[in-house]
């Protein structure tokens, strides 16, 4: 579903004569197929976020290549990582990243406006999704109006609303409490096994951890997988 | 991403700084309102003097007041200049008319009048546009059209040895009282020419039926009271005073001057070419030119005027966008503000796949948006100012720049179609051109930044 081959990145800070670079991922490669719950942890400013931001096509990596659904990215102009994206991905953020001036059910229809998607079947899959993540009472809704459950809530249906073969999450139990966390951790088990969505998701929680096929470790910008009993 | 989508999402944009983008949008609807409105003034002043120009003339009509040549006699026009005239291409036709040089006596009735006689070919006059408020066209030389205010010139007897009239209103008064009053249609007319024969004034009587009675000209100080003649008589007026155009000797002392004799040829007084239409006439006019006539037309008068006034309106135009360019910097404030406002928005459309080129084009539209609005209520205004200009600035000039009287179509500001167009684009392409460097902005927001 997504392949990433020696990924190297580093940032570049200051000006002139203070300009330093900061290596930050070094010839990172693994791939995740299609139907994987994949999670990679690490410490902070280990490049997990990097990593991610690379994946979507935010980021130009310094060196490597990167296959979305068999489709180099690195080199694509922004418009076309931006169709590949919308095609392709969806995202769940920590912190939702939900426009603040739509109400829940606008912010869902986002990914299918922008598709060109016709309002007919654009109100048949947002009741759908709504229903199933159990948010439609709060349709509409403000994200200002939501609890933090809620919101992620949102922000998942917004994700899948297109059904995109692959979402990135990046710590989307991090704002949440632990009741919380479980739930959205079984909508995405329940997701993946139904649509057979491919996951990978950055946390350093364990719990999340626990749920995916596999768990990757970044530990200082370098990549390496570890086994199941070895995350706790 | 739908048009009705883009259009959705800039409008619940839009709702968020309303008292922000009300004051840009007054700022465009201020300075649209100064541009159309003050360059409607050159619109209008040009109206105004073509109007003035038009009045009473046709606009297809070159006078052709000679021709060059080496001998005096061969200036003037002749006969078969007209016909060379008629067989350009593109004329309609060639009215050709020869005014006698004397004023012939006029008697109806008991009613007399001494008024102008012009020879003329009346189908030929009636291709070119002479027109008739009654009766028709002359069928045979004896069947004559007079003009709309001849009959009313024909004074009663009672009228005979009445001082001459000081002021205008007492000759209308005198009109009033003693002119004829009657439809002349149909009726005969005498009219009498004379000559000095030595020390004896001999005279000649025709009689003529009226058949049609002429148009009244366009403008209201103008009055015709001519008798159109057939031009059949020419020769026949010319052998009895023995002089070109019907000319009378002075008195009886004076002897018959050279110039006066008559010629072979039949020549005319006024000699108008008429174009089949305009945009043929500025090569009937280089034709003629050519060929070494003296010409005249209203359209070239009216070309020259036409180079002005763009030149003046163009002027106007300028100082005009000058407030728009001002007012732009208004809608860049608000763009560029707008895009900083929204950057995590914008982070996050693109995030979920908005191309860069969507990104550029909401805001483009936006601007837009806002600039059309401004746009269509500164020509709504900009109608209400002209109006108000044209009522107004009538009043002031007679009232505080002691000006009588004005031109009879008299417009200070007019604003055709043209003008909307011309403005509205320069408008939107000013404000577009102020939207481009916030656009671009957008489209340049970097994700990660903007969703930290």
């Amino acid at each position: 579903m997504i392949n990433l081959t020696n990924i190297s990145h580093s940032y570049v800070i200051g000006r002139k004569q203070n300009k330093q670079i900061i290596p930050v991922l070094h010839d990172v490669s693994f791939s995740v197929e299609k139907g994987e719950i994949v999670s990679i942890i690490g410490k902070s400013g280990s490049g997990k976020s990097t990593l991610l931001h690379i994946a979507s096509g935010f980021l130009t990596p310094s060196e490597g290549q990167v296959l979305v659904n068999h489709q180099e990215i690195v080199s694509l102009s922004e418009e076309k990582r931006a169709d590949i994206r919308l095609e392709n991905v969806g995202f769940i953020f920590q912190n939702f990243q939900l426009m603040p001036k739509l109400t829940a059910k606008e912010n869902i229809l986002l990914p299918l406006k922008l598709s060109g998607i016709g309002k007919n079947e654009r109100e048949m899959k947002v009741d759908e999704w709504m229903k199933r993540l159990e948010i439609d009472h709060v349709q509409d809704h403000y994200p200002t109006e939501l609890s933090g459950g809620q919101q992620q809530r949102v922000a998942i249906a917004r994700a899948m609303i297109h059904e995109p073969p692959l979402v990135l999450a990046d710590e989307p139990t991090g704002n949440v409490d632990t009741e919380t966390e479980a739930s959205i951790l079984s909508i995405i088990q329940s997701i993946n096994q139904e649509f057979g969505t491919t996951f990978i998701i950055i946390t350093h929680d364990n719990e999340v951890a626990s749920i995916s096929n596999r768990t990757l470790l970044l530990k200082e910008g370098r990549i390496q997988e570890v086994l199941k009993h070895e995350v706790v | 991403m739908k048009w009705s989508e883009k259009l959705e999402f800039i409008r619940l944009n839009m709702k968020q700084n309303k008292s922000r983008n009300f004051m840009t949008v007054l700022a465009i609807v201020i300075s649209c309102a100064f541009l159309i409105s003050l360059a409607s003034v050159g619109f209008g002043l040009q109206e105004t003097f073509e109007n003035e120009l038009k009045q009473g003339q046709k606009i297809t009509e070159i006078q052709v007041t000679g021709k060059e040549a080496e001998r005096f006699d061969d200036v003037h026009i002749q006969a078969k200049d007209i016909s060379y005239f008629k067989s350009l291409p593109h004329v309609k036709g060639v009215s050709a008319t020869t005014q006698l040089e004397q004023s012939p006596l006029i008697s109806y009735k008991n009613y007399r009048g001494a008024v102008g006689a012009i020879l003329v070919d009346l189908k030929e006059e009636k291709r070119t546009g002479f027109g008739l408020s009654k009766g028709t066209y002359p069928k045979n030389k004896n069947e004559v059209v007079v003009g709309n205010n001849f009959a009313v010139n024909l004074l009663n007897e009672k009228a005979k040895g009445l001082p001459a009239a000081e002021t205008d209103s007492e000759y209308q008064e005198r009109l009033k009282k003693y002119g004829l009053h009657e439809n002349l249609l149909g009726k005969k007319v005498k009219m009498t020419i004379s000559q000095y024969e030595g020390k004896e004034r001999k005279e000649k009587e025709y009689t003529f039926t009226v058949v049609g009675i002429g148009k009244a000209p366009a403008k209201e100080w103008e009055v015709d009271n001519n008798i159109y003649i057939s031009n059949e008589w020419y020769k026949d007026i010319e052998q009895f005073t023995g002089t070109a155009n019907g000319m009378t000797v002075p008195s009886a002392k004076d002897k018959l001057a050279d110039e006066m004799k008559p010629t072979d040829e039949m020549s005319y007084t006024k000699v108008s070419v008429y174009g089949d239409n305009l945009e043929n006439l500025p090569a009937v006019s280089k034709k003629l030119k050519d060929d070494n006539y003296y010409i005249y037309s209203v359209a070239d008068e009216l070309k020259n005027i036409k180079t002005v006034f763009l030149l003046l309106k163009a002027g106007l135009i300028f100082v005009g966008i000058i407030a728009v360019a001002i007012a732009s910097i208004g809608i860049f404030n608000t763009m560029t503000m707008a895009v900083t406002e929204r950057t995590r928005e914008i982070g996050i459309l693109k995030a979920l796949g908005c191309r860069p080129s969507t990104v550029r084009q909401l805001f483009l539209i936006e601007t837009l948006y806002l600039a059309f609005i401004g746009l269509v209520w500164g020509i709504v205004f900009s109608y209400v100012i002209s109006f108000l200009l044209n009522k107004l600035v009538p009043f002031v000039l007679k009232e505080f720049f002691d000006i009588k009287e004005l031109p009879t179509h008299f417009v200070f500001s007019s604003i055709p179609l043209s003008l909307v167009l011309i403005s509205g684009g320069l408008s939107l392409a000013v404000a577009l051109i102020s939207g481009l460097r916030p656009a671009k902005k957008a489209t340049q927001i970097d994700v990660i930044t903007a969703l930290k």
